[in-house]
């Protein structure tokens, strides 16, 4: 039986990925009863604002409890990872925090595989030879103390893999730019890329400035085809992007702070730092100067990792968080270095080389890199298995007022250990209120029950500052006008219609501070229990606005 | 030439059905603890949505681009063409709950028109 040897560990690789990144994870479960796998408040971000979009119907307004209860706040985030995801919860099945997710492994998958075919153009053996380091994006370590690639997955940098998948399909793309009607498919690619993480549209057309450049220097002919090509994708583009396009201007380019240039060594966020690589970076260094001597041949696989490189580290002139996040998929961009290292080797070594060579090879490096034996200073995938920030029963809590209140119902969450990570807030879908662990502690502290604590009205604020739309080209911003650019309010807890009091905390203080408050409330008559589990209850006051805490508190014994 | 379009079809799209098979397997043994019927329901849900409708797009470049180059990127395709499409599509009034069903299937219109193109033209 005839068989394809580079398709078979083609298939393989994809799995491998797909079981580093996602099954582990997920403890070998597609569908999950509540957001798992999620470890930091992006993550949630992006679940919350996927099932708000999913509810709604559309995104031609954030839905109000992410943006502080305004039902007019314009869709701001690119849309295109929510749509994709929600498209695809529908035809699979799978809630919006499975499927976005999934959607998410998915495609870092595919950056591999898109890369891999770019390699191929410049060489199978290649290809076949670099494509197993892309394992290292699902790496726990940095080489620093930020944490490592797989942070971005975990983290929610989401919208970033997205990005860079559209990305890297402009690098194919250029790498074939001689096709036929080729600018159809890049006016596409650079609309997906627009419209799902506009910071690398940004790298995308300063990669095609440096290909055209890259080509005028080695072929000596300026191909005015070429131009005319990027004229019309440029016209479809616009056509195609435009109103997107507009209200990224008014939203995130109007409220975001203007470039400035700051060096950043290192970062909080996740990252991959060229010593993370270890005794790879040898490999990666070699080829780097092995790859000079076939610019020449075919020049665009190589500068596209060049590129990368310098994206990457850009955290040097000023880019910031978005240099960072590109290097967590170092592993990808930089493959071609380390698979031109191992072939050159082996061809000076064996004259006549085969594509089964390079399989085999490929398969003991990526067995290498998923860590099923270890080498020294050869970083590999480590296993990570968690549910996550989330539990079923503080899932379970939020999820209870979807049903069970009215749409206008304002809640507000006393202190919680995972409440810190305040975006998982949003999935009460309502306006909703955090109080401010400081005040909080200091009330502890003063051993007293206050009436009014600082709290924080929850929804991505910072973000576009609830920008709402007056005319096509007209923006007003409800968090400057209505909020003094700060969602730092001093609450009264007696005008709130929900409490959240969680009933068990890693600090037994809170814990029973949160229980006593409790008990005050429910003494009035017109406040009650409506809702409790394992961990925490939900209260509803019927008269919010009534006295219901002593304006000079409670003092405790 | 139109009859080996036809075949190269016939034998692609034989190609596509044997990897969806490959994939669903995969996804039984790496998501192990999920049903058999979740799971291909979720392997058909990326083959309908991510998978076919940029394949047979892709077609336009047929002679070209080899089978793998053709599958891959048209995933880009499919996804770039589908997220677009269904964000204006819904500020537009079409509840997004539509757009699974009536994107892909017009995408493999379009792509299968292409194909009967590129079999009359030659």
């Amino acid at each position: 039986m005839k068989y394809d040897l580079e398709k078979i560990f083609l298939v393989i690789v994809f799995g491998a990925l797909l079981w580093a990144g996602a099954a582990n994870l997920w403890d070998y479960r597609l569908n999950h009863e509540f957001p798992y796998g999620l470890l930091a408040s992006d993550a949630f971000q992006h679940q919350a604002r996927a099932e708000g979009i999913k509810l709604n119907g559309n995104y031609r307004y954030e839905p109000f409890y992410i943006s502080g209860g305004f039902k007019d706040a314009i869709g701001f985030y690119a849309p295109v990872m929510y749509h994709l995801g929600i498209v695809f919860s529908y035809i699979s099945g799978l809630e919006t925090w499975d499927s976005v997710y999934l959607l998410v492994f998915i495609f870092g998958c595919l950056i591999a595989m898109i890369m891999y075919l770019i390699i191929k153009g410049f060489n199978k053996n290649v290809a076949i030879l670099s494509i197993p380091l892309a394992i290292l994006i699902f790496s726990s370590k940095s080489g620093g103390a930020s944490p490592g690639p797989y942070a971005g997955f975990t983290w929610g940098v989401w919208p970033a893999y997205i990005g860079n998948f559209f990305l890297i399909s402009v690098f194919w793309l250029m790498a074939n730019f001689d096709l036929k009607k080729s600018y159809l498919l890049l006016a596409v690619f650079l609309s997906g890329l627009a419209l799902a993480h506009t910071s690398e549209f940004v790298f995308a057309v300063l990669f095609i400035a440096i290909y055209l450049a890259a080509d005028f220097f080695f072929t000596k002919k300026l191909d005015l085809g070429k131009f005319k090509k990027l004229a019309y994708a440029a016209g479809i583009f616009a056509a195609i992007s435009a109103y997107y396009l507009v209200i990224f201007k008014f939203t995130y380019i109007d409220t975001q702070p203007p470039y400035s240039f700051l060096i950043e060594r290192v970062t909080p966020d996740p990252a991959l730092y060229l010593s993370g690589f270890g005794v790879i970076l040898i490999f990666i260094i070699t080829g780097l100067i092995f790859s000079l001597f076939f610019l020449k041949k075919n020049f665009l696989p190589i500068i596209a990792g060049m590129f990368m490189l310098a994206i990457g580290a850009g955290n040097y002139y000023g880019l910031g968080r978005h240099a960072f996040r590109v290097r967590t998929l170092w592993p990808i961009y930089l493959s071609i270095f380390f698979g031109l290292t191992l072939y050159q080797t082996g061809k000076f070594l064996v004259k006549k080389w085969k594509t089964a060579y390079s399989v085999g090879i490929g398969m003991v490096f990526l067995l290498l890199f998923i860590g099923l034996f270890n080498a020294p200073f050869v970083p590999h995938y480590e296993k990570m298995s968690t549910p996550g920030m989330m539990d079923i029963y503080h899932w379970n809590i939020l999820n209870w007022f979807k049903d069970n209140t009215n749409e206008d119902s304002v809640v507000y969450f006393l202190y919680g250990d995972i409440y810190g990570q305040n975006a998982l807030l949003r999935n009460a879908k309502r306006t909703h209120y955090l109080v401010n662990t400081q005040d909080y502690t200091n009330a502890i502290n003063d051993k007293i029950i206050k009436r009014r604590y600082a709290s924080r009205l929850g929804g991505d604020s910072a973000g576009v500052f609830y920008a709402y739309r007056r005319g096509l080209f007209s923006y007003g911003y409800h968090y400057t006008e209505e909020f003094n650019s700060t969602s730092a309010k001093i609450i009264d807890l007696c005008d709130m219609d929900y409490y959240v009091i969680d009933r068990v905390s890693r600090q037994p203080v809170i814990a029973q501070y949160n229980t006593i408050i409790k008990d005050v409330l429910v003494k009035n008559e017109f406040i009650e229990e409506v809702y409790s589990n394992e961990v925490s209850s939900i209260v509803r006051n019927n008269k919010p606005g009534q006295d219901c805490i002593p304006n000079e508190g409670v003092r405790l014994e | 030439m139109k009859k080996e379009l036809t075949e190269k079809l016939k034998k692609e799209s034989l190609s596509i059905l044997i990897l969806f098979l490959v994939i669903i397997i995969m996804f039984k043994i790496l998501f192990y603890k999920e049903g058999f019927l979740a799971v291909l329901r979720a392997v058909f849900a990326l083959f309908w949505v991510f998978v076919l409708p940029g394949f047979y797009l892709m077609y336009y470049w047929h002679e070209q681009l080899e089978f793998m180059v053709r599958l891959i990127i048209g995933i880009a395709v499919s996804s770039a063409i589908i997220g677009i499409a269904s964000y204006y599509l819904g500020l537009l009034g079409l509840n997004i709950m539509y757009h699974g069903i009536i994107l892909p299937a017009a995408c493999l219109i379009a792509g299968f028109f292409i194909i009967y193109k590129e079999g009359k033209e030659k």
